[in-house]
């Protein structure tokens, strides 16, 4: 990982996204990051219910301070306010979830979706309009008829590049809870939707009519002990999807079984450590994300302190945890306090599976390397923004006492109490194919790469920022 | 005093914790939840209504408390798998009836509210002229219309960095006096509002920098001149939402019917610079 080795990945900022100020406001708060299947393009959706897509500058990847531009390419608004008559509520605009479909022809398809609705956006290019109408002026204005005295027909021209935002198909009025997550099925035909009790099934085709595969409801709403977290589909298995709950527990269903699966076929769930036990034990295992691999063997699930990989052949426990911030686990009364404890991160994968990868506070993100069983803490902050600037990684120190205990206050490291938990992590992606990852702050978006190393070039490295080595 | 106005008073003590009761602030109505507010179980529920309010929109579960007693003052572990079962526990009648309570309590606070603060010698009539006010919060706002959102189309151009009509022209040069400084309620859905991501011009490219801070509130709209016109070509669903749909798409957050300015930073024309434009 970030470290002094020559094969260790070592981080480098490549842009950031955003306003500066610290002023935020509600609507511009990033909620959900994605690339799509090249890795081309990346969208994120915020809270103001609009999605921003971003597009790779393709440069000259043989010179050696590559770097891969993303700029805007596309924006629209997705979702907007409604109200609820029945109920008398507010439903929000906030993009809960992005997913893109596989690029089938030129065009771009993105499904987006906030508590109530989903949306299916086509996104095109058009670099070529009419021009020179018999009837119309140019800024489209009618002439007067009078004033024509020749025929003449419009000719196609080029333009400027424009890129047009189409709402498709809208999927509405199918969940009575709030949609947590969607999937796009590897038949490229369906997909899935989450809510809080039940998963539904639809087709990109048909927004009239949803299955619904699984229903955890019960008949009597005191005996619900939990309830629906997360979803996906398997990527290679299209009747495969696991669904992740708020009590740790992972359950994988196969539509072949039967059409409604509330039977799970496999269960995954780790017995709990009674060693660890506490009063907020059950509110940290609730699973906030759940993504499969790209080999489709592996699931990572997160969790309030842990990163799990499970293996899907075996329920009983899961392979690999990793310790995401163990040293808020003596902290959880005030985490509880201020709400942090109920906050939902997520987590992804590398291209090739060898890297997992997460979020944390105080703008730090944590990287679990498997095979190397290597890990870091990077930080995404507006102080290391020279281009190409490599990340240091970050540590935090819990010694005992006052003062916050770190026994040699190095420049990188910090202690638990001066955390700032308002600086929180929640949305990160990797690039598929790439080490390019996309990290969203409160309402900043940084894109951070793997620095190509070249032994002759050191100029990369700014005189006052070394890397340290772990 | 009378009854009511006891019980007003008693109410509107817990309401001060409320953070986003719906007298005090500007109408703003509660998140959707999936369910009303619950607020009829029994006189102490605006303690529970409090806790509710600030129940997380998240799926973790609380610790099994099987009497969950509402009246009690400390907090309980609001969470939504408590939220739900709490919403789906009594039948639509009592939600029903226990919201229209709360909706009649909350509209006679705030006018015990305005009266206590009215130093007018008319009280009676103040009252009486000052109660169709507050009846807007629960807006009666026609439905969105079903032709808005499909096959409408948002262009924007990566050259320019700014959106642009569907037919790929510039914006003709002519501002809308109208536009400028239309209110929220009355202002057209086809105004994007400049996302933080987007494009950021760099300072001094900007020429509205001299804008006052004011004319952010309540507007929508554009600053400049020359781009305010942006809005007139945008591809736009309909011009008879103009008065004042929800689905505005300028909207910021917030309910529709908070009348006060959104942050300035929401306010400006699509991808000129934010930086500019931010309250500092």
């Amino acid at each position: 990982m970030a470290g002094g080795g020559s094969e260790d990945m070592q981080w480098c900022f490549s842009q950031v996204k955003g306003a500066i100020d610290d002023d935020v406001a509600e609507a511009d708060i990033i909620s959900t990051v994605e690339f799509n299947h090249s890795g081309e393009l990346l969208a994120t959706g915020d809270r103001g219910g609009r999605v921003v897509i971003f597009q790779q500058e393709v440069e000259n990847k043989s010179v050696p301070e590559y770097r891969s531009e993303y700029n805007v390419y596309s924006t629209f608004q997705s979702h907007e306010p409604e109200f609820d008559y029945l109920k008398s509520l507010e439903i929000e605009e906030k993009i809960n979830k992005i997913r893109w479909l596989p690029q089938k022809n030129a065009s771009q398809f993105l499904l987006s979706t906030n508590d109530k609705t989903i949306k299916l956006w086509k996104i095109s290019e058009r670099d070529k309009r009419p021009e020179g109408y018999n009837l119309k002026e140019e800024d489209g204005r009618y002439i007067n008829p009078g004033n024509v005295t020749s025929l003449r027909v419009p000719v196609f021209r080029p333009m400027d590049l424009m890129v047009e935002a189409s709402p498709r198909r809208v999927f509405s009025n199918a969940h009575t809870y709030h949609i947590n997550s969607i999937s796009v099925n590897s038949d490229h035909e369906t997909y899935l939707s989450a809510d809080d009790l039940r998963v539904n099934l639809w087709n990109l085709e048909i927004n009239d009519r949803s299955f619904n595969i699984v229903d955890i409801k019960p008949a009597n709403m005191e005996d619900l002990t939990e309830i629906i977290t997360a979803a996906e589909f398997h990527p290679h298995h299209c009747h495969t999807l696991v669904y992740s709950s708020s009590k740790g527990s992972i359950r994988l269903c196969d539509m072949r079984a039967s059409a409604l699966c509330d039977q799970h076929t496999k269960l995954f769930e780790e017995p709990e450590d009674p060693s660890n036990r506490s009063f907020f034990s059950e509110i940290i295992s609730s699973i906030s994300d759940v993504k499969f691999s790209h080999s489709g063997r592996y699931l990572m699930t997160r969790d309030y302190l842990t990163v799990k990989i499970w293996d899907l052949n075996m329920e009983t426990r899961p392979i690999e945890t990793y310790q995401v911030h163990e040293y808020l686990r003596n902290k959880m009364c005030s985490l509880y306090e201020n709400d942090c404890l109920f906050d939902k991160f997520e987590c992804c994968w590398n291209g090739d599976d060898s890297v997992v990868m997460t979020g944390s506070y105080n703008n730090f993100f944590r990287m679990f390397d498997r095979a190397q069983r290597r890990d870091a803490t990077l930080e995404a902050s507006r102080e290391h923004n020279l281009p190409l600037q490599l990340l240091k990684p970050r540590r935090v120190c819990t010694g005992g006492g006052g003062g916050g205990g770190c026994s040699k206050r190095k420049k990188d490291e910090i202690s638990v109490d001066s955390l700032d938990f308002n600086k929180k992590i929640l949305h990160t992606a990797w690039h598929p194919n790439d080490n390019i990852i996309a990290v969203a702050t409160i309402n900043n978006l940084y894109i951070f790469q793997d620095k190509v190393s070249d032994p002759d070039s050191a100029d990369d490295l700014s005189a006052s920022d070394m890397m340290c080595t772990i | 005093m009378n009854n009511p106005a006891v019980m007003t008073q008693e109410k509107m003590e817990l309401d001060l914790e409320i953070p986003n009761a719906l007298v005090q602030t500007d109408g703003q109505l509660r998140r959707s939840n999936s369910a009303p507010m619950i607020n009829g179980l029994s006189d102490n529920c605006q303690v529970f209504q409090r806790e509710v309010l600030r129940s997380r929109r998240n799926s973790t579960t609380v610790v099994n408390r099987p009497n969950m007693v509402p009246s009690s003052p400390i907090r309980v572990p609001s969470t939504r798998l408590h939220q739900i079962k709490q919403e789906e526990g009594i039948d639509v009648m009592n939600r029903e009836t226990a919201h229209e309570r709360e909706v009649q309590a909350a509209m006679q606070m705030s006018q015990s509210w305005e009266e206590s603060l009215n130093l007018s010698d008319n009280d009676l009539e103040k009252s009486v002229s000052s109660s169709p006010k507050r009846i807007d919060f629960v807006p009666v706002s026609p439905a969105p219309s079903p032709t808005r959102g499909i096959g409408k189309k948002q262009c924007f151009s990566p050259s320019l960095q700014s959106l642009v009509s569907s037919n790929g022209l510039s914006p003709s040069p002519i501002p809308s006096p109208t536009r400028r400084f239309s209110r929220r309620s009355q202002s057209p859905i086809n105004c994007i509002r400049a996302s933080i991501l987007g494009p950021i011009k760099r300072k001094g490219e900007m020429d509205i920098e001299s804008q006052p801070k004011r004319l952010f509130q309540g507007t929508t709209t554009m600053l400049s001149t020359d781009i305010a016109h942006l809005l007139d070509v945008s591809s736009c669903p309909s011009p008879e939402l103009l008065d004042g749909s929800l689905s505005s798409v300028c909207s910021s957050t917030g309910s529709p019917g908070k009348m006060e300015g959104v942050s300035p930073s929401s306010s400006n024309s699509p991808f000129t610079s934010l930086q500019d434009l931010s309250p500092k």
